[in-house]
């Protein structure tokens, strides 16, 4: 009885319900080939694999020896006025930014997708002029950052 | 390997599974609401920013247009919370399934990936299979069991996995590196910059987040008690995480509630019981408190605690 006591049953309930060969059968080949798919994700997979891929979150080693580089994507208005995205104010959130900094550097003209989502957000506010993503590079020491940083612009692009 | 199979399939209270849909369904709507409500935010981006995982090109998926995304998520609420209410759990739990999954495949179409719903999806995939079940029923079934089984893997999982991700990706520099001063800096509250600045303290918790991470598969054998033990520090944990570096990890949270003895959670039931209570009190005349009282359809009983005569286990 130490398995019903376990699960909080009563010798008055029910029988359990048992699975049939079936039921078992198909049960275990599912555990065995999502076991398979999600041993293989974290082994060889990347994040394109989702949701098999590897659970990589902060698993990239960061140098104590190297800044700690966090990137914005910024739109400016004709007036210069300028707005930092974010989910709120475009959809974009500042990872998938970071996760596409490759594609921006190499292709500029990307950057008029973020200004096409602020702008879908904030029909009432000045279409932006130029959208840049910076790269602001922070020092650190073992006793957290030191306050000191610089920044980097990564792409910039005028929207015509 | 019968052992293994009894295990797996280790029989459960159906109103277990029962408090579960209800707790993962109206979590799935919760979410697409408010938790990861920038997927919609995705309906007004363009569609050259949208980079499509592996399963979304095999499937042939299409672009998500603002039309796509809203549909996906008018038709996904009402169908989850359709399923919170345990009926239809077949047709809308794989509904809820497969409208999440492709929910999800769009949210992380666009250059980051999450990692911290693989056992929630785990629960949706499963809940369905889990059988008919209603709140408070105790009747054992193994198809429910396998489905708890499954969420359970799919939680540790993702703590052990993440380990070895860490190992892989990172290598053994992680355990000293500054990977959670880059968390701190980038998303760190107030109180994670005071302790950033503590020295060393980022890379002391390195090693016990590697440790703790190692050890999580002693979570699925531990002695009951001791499990829902881990289970209270796992929780912890994540208050912590959360307090520091604003990581919520919550969809993980919902999953892990596939440990706990759901079924004893019985809101409505102590509403009802309260509220017949009180009744029975004005009927009687007596009002006197603490006094035993008939409430229909039941013995005596002085309070809520009482209402379950019957032994329970845990």
């Amino acid at each position: 009885m130490a398995d019903a006591v376990e699960t909080g049953a009563d010798p008055r309930d029910a029988p359990p319900e048992r699975l049939g060969r079936r039921g078992l059968t198909a049960r275990l080949v599912a555990t065995a080939v999502g076991l398979a798919l999600l041993l293989g994700g974290t082994l060889v997979g990347t994040d394109d694999d989702f949701p098999f891929g590897p659970f990589r979150m902060f698993a990239t080693t960061d140098k104590w020896s190297a800044p700690i580089s966090i990137a914005r994507a910024e739109v400016t208005d004709a007036a210069g006025h300028t707005v930092e995205l974010t989910p709120g104010n475009s959809g974009v959130r500042r990872a998938e930014v970071e996760g596409q900094l490759a594609r921006f550097r190499a292709e500029p003209r990307l950057l008029t997708g973020l200004a096409d989502a602020y702008r879908a957000h904030n029909p009432d506010r000045p279409a932006p002029r130029s959208v840049a993503v910076v790269l602001r590079h922070h020092q650190i020491s073992r006793s957290g950052p030191t306050g000191r940083y610089s920044d980097e612009v990564v792409a910039t692009w005028t929207v015509s | 390997m019968d052992s293994l199979v009894r295990w797996l399939t280790e029989p459960v209270p159906k109103g277990r599974i029962a408090a579960f849909r209800t707790v993962v369904y109206l979590f799935v709507a919760a979410d697409i609401t408010i938790f990861t409500g920038w997927v919609r935010a995705h309906a007004g981006i363009p569609g050259d920013l949208y980079r499509p995982l592996f399963v979304a090109r095999i499937l042939h998926l299409p672009v998500p247009t603002r039309a796509l995304v809203l549909a996906i998520f008018w038709t996904l609420l009402i169908a989850a919370l359709a399923a919170a209410s345990g009926r239809a759990h077949r047709l809308l739990g794989w509904t809820v399934f497969l409208l999440y999954l492709e929910w999800m495949i769009i949210a992380m179409s666009y250059g980051k990936v999450d990692h911290d719903r693989f056992g929630l999806l785990v629960a949706l995939a499963t809940l369905p299979t889990a059988g008919a079940a209603r709140h408070g029923d105790r009747t054992l079934t193994e198809r429910g069991g396998w489905a708890l089984r499954m969420t359970q893997f799919g939680v540790v999982a993702t703590y052990f996995l993440a380990a070895w991700a860490k190992l892989r990706f990172g290598g053994i520099g992680w355990l000293t590196g500054a990977t959670l001063t880059r968390a701190v800096v980038r998303r760190g509250t107030w109180f994670a910059d005071q302790l950033v600045q503590v020295p060393n303290l980022m890379v002391v918790s390195q090693f016990g987040i590697m440790a703790f991470e190692l050890l999580s598969p002693v979570l699925l054998v531990l002695p009951r008690k001791w499990q829902l033990r881990a289970i209270a520090a796992c929780y912890g944990f994540h208050v912590m995480v959360m307090a520091t570096i604003t990581i919520s990890f919550l969809p993980h949270q919902v999953a892990m509630t596939s440990f706990l003895p759901l079924e004893k959670v019985r809101p409505v039931e102590w509403v009802r019981a309260r509220s017949s209570h009180l009744a029975g009190w004005q009927r009687a005349g007596r009002g006197a408190a603490g006094e035993a009282v008939a409430v229909a359809g039941h013995p005596a009983v002085h309070g809520p605690a009482e209402r379950d005569d019957r032994p329970q286990g845990e």
